[in-house]
């Protein structure tokens, strides 16, 4: 009896919570719910369309952009710039030092001429490979640098390390490092001695020394206004001379008040 | 309303013309198949309030109501060829969109859980994670103006997924016990059972209008 009575209570107890959920007030959705309804089928499905031929180029075209951004970085990159094969000259020339240093450790041979010009074929004298703690050598001891009018070294002075750059003819003068895959050249004497900081007006026997720029090479060599250049790393040449290949300039032969001498190059 | 007088345009074009008779949902969803989208806008209008308000009693908060909603009837659209007419389509949307919410309400926790879980510190040092109530102002607060109505809201909030669901099914929106199991894919023993549970827990909290 007890029990039943309980039930009861409880099913009444069940039948007002009912009746309080029920009675619940209801919302509404907003007055526009179809069109956003609408307007998201809508925007689902253009999301969706792009296929074929248009969807393909939507990925293609932007993909294509960025390898040309990124293979113009590269190009432009001056580390590809500065040790480009084209500013490389491999078999150019190399210096020839007399003095021997016993003490080097042989390494791996880098050009580095003293007084260097370039052209294919023939060369007036072979060109030899010295080691890279010889090179420093003859920079520290006044070799000609990049930086000095006429000089056509390839060095580029440091205080620790010197960094080398093969970059060929003194970029102050109007001249072009020459590949040695061109087509072989012939360079005027003229325009080689010229690289040494001289200025030159064509005699009978040779050429003679109309000015010689200040700390060039020309200069250090002890070659003076009024000297008749006759000779070159020994050889008799004249105004008109051409020279071919790959040498080292070494010595000029001069003619100074009616005496012949030989000045070393590269002091 | 301004609702009524909007229209889906149909495929050909043509606007859309309310039928004299009302059409079944199934012959609707069919109508909506070989695309009249016309009846797919009758499908929305009918729905879009229990929908809505079922979605609000169990999230408690309108404006994500009207977006799951909303978004409820974008499933419903895109996948009505996969629908089977054998089902009832009101269990069917009724189930999407109570994926939906539960999906929303996980969704809720993890971002209170990562936002606490970098401060708080267990005993042995070691992040713990707090479940934090849900203490934001129910919109009831701002729709409800009866003290009653408010403490059954939050009533209903307060209550586990589990019976929060098969209760606002069955006793706010009327649904039948058969309807609810199939919402919720049990058993209708087990139906039962926990809307049972889930008035005990009402009961518990709601003593002082029960009298």
């Amino acid at each position: 009896m007890v029990e039943k009575a309980d039930n009861t209570e409880l099913e009444a107890a069940d039948a007002k919570l009912v009746n309080l959920l029920g009675a619940m007030p209801k919302v509404s959705p907003p007055n526009d719910f179809e069109f956003r309804v609408s307007a998201r089928i809508a925007s689902a499905r253009a999301s969706a369309k792009p296929r074929g031929l248009f969807g393909a180029l939507r990925i293609a075209v932007p993909a294509a952009a960025l390898l040309a951004v990124t293979g113009t970085v590269l190009l432009l990159n001056p580390y590809w710039t500065e040790t480009s094969p084209v500013s490389t000259p491999v078999d150019v020339a190399t210096a020839e030092r007399t003095t021997e240093n016993p003490a080097s450790v042989p390494r791996p041979p880098v050009e580095i001429p003293s007084t260097t010009f370039a052209s294919n074929g023939p060369s007036i004298e072979s060109a030899k490979r010295v080691p890279l703690d010889d090179q420093l050598v003859a920079s520290r001891q006044g070799g000609p640098s990049n930086d000095e009018t006429g000089g056509t070294s390839f060095v580029e002075s440091g205080t620790q390390g010197v960094k080398l750059y093969p970059r060929g003819i003194n970029p102050n003068v109007d001249s072009a490092p020459v590949s040695p895959n061109a087509p072989k050249a012939r360079i005027a004497v003229r325009d080689v001695l010229s690289q040494l900081g001289l200025s030159l007006t064509s005699v009978g026997n040779g050429l003679r020394v109309d000015s010689v720029a200040a700390n060039s090479i020309a200069d250090r060599s002890g070659i003076k206004i009024g000297d008749v250049i006759e000779g070159l790393n020994g050889k008799s040449i004249s105004a008109d001379s051409m020279l071919f290949g790959s040498f080292t300039a070494r010595s000029l032969m001069i003619r100074r008040e009616g005496k012949t001498l030989t000045l070393p190059l590269g002091r | 309303m301004a609702h009524d007088a909007f229209r889906f345009p149909t495929k050909e074009g043509s606007t859309f013309q309310m039928p004299e008779e009302k059409r079944s949902d199934h012959e609707l969803i069919e109508a909506t198949k070989n695309g009249d989208e016309s009846a797919f806008t009758e499908i929305v209008s009918r729905y879009k309030s229990p929908i809505t308000n079922y979605l609000y009693r169990f999230l408690n908060d309108y404006e994500e109501a009207v977006d799951i909603a909303q978004e409820t009837f974008v499933r419903v659209y895109f996948a009505i060829d996969r629908y089977h007419t054998q089902f009832a389509f009101s269990t069917y949307i009724y189930r999407i969109a109570t994926n939906l919410a539960i999906s929303e309400i996980r969704r809720r926790k993890r971002r209170r859980l990562f936002s606490i879980s970098g401060i708080l510190t267990g005993d042995k040092n070691e992040p713990t994670e707090l479940e934090i109530p849900d203490e934001r102002r129910l919109p009831e607060d701002e729709l409800l103006e009866n003290e009653r109505d408010k403490q059954v809201a939050r009533a209903i909030a307060a209550l586990p997924e589990k019976y929060r669901i098969p209760i606002i099914l069955r006793d706010v929106e009327g649904r039948t016990y058969e309807e609810v199991s199939a919402v919720m894919d049990l058993g209708l023993g087990t139906t039962k059972s926990r809307i049972s549970r889930g008035r005990a827990l009402l009961k518990e909290k709601l003593q002082e209008y029960l009298q």
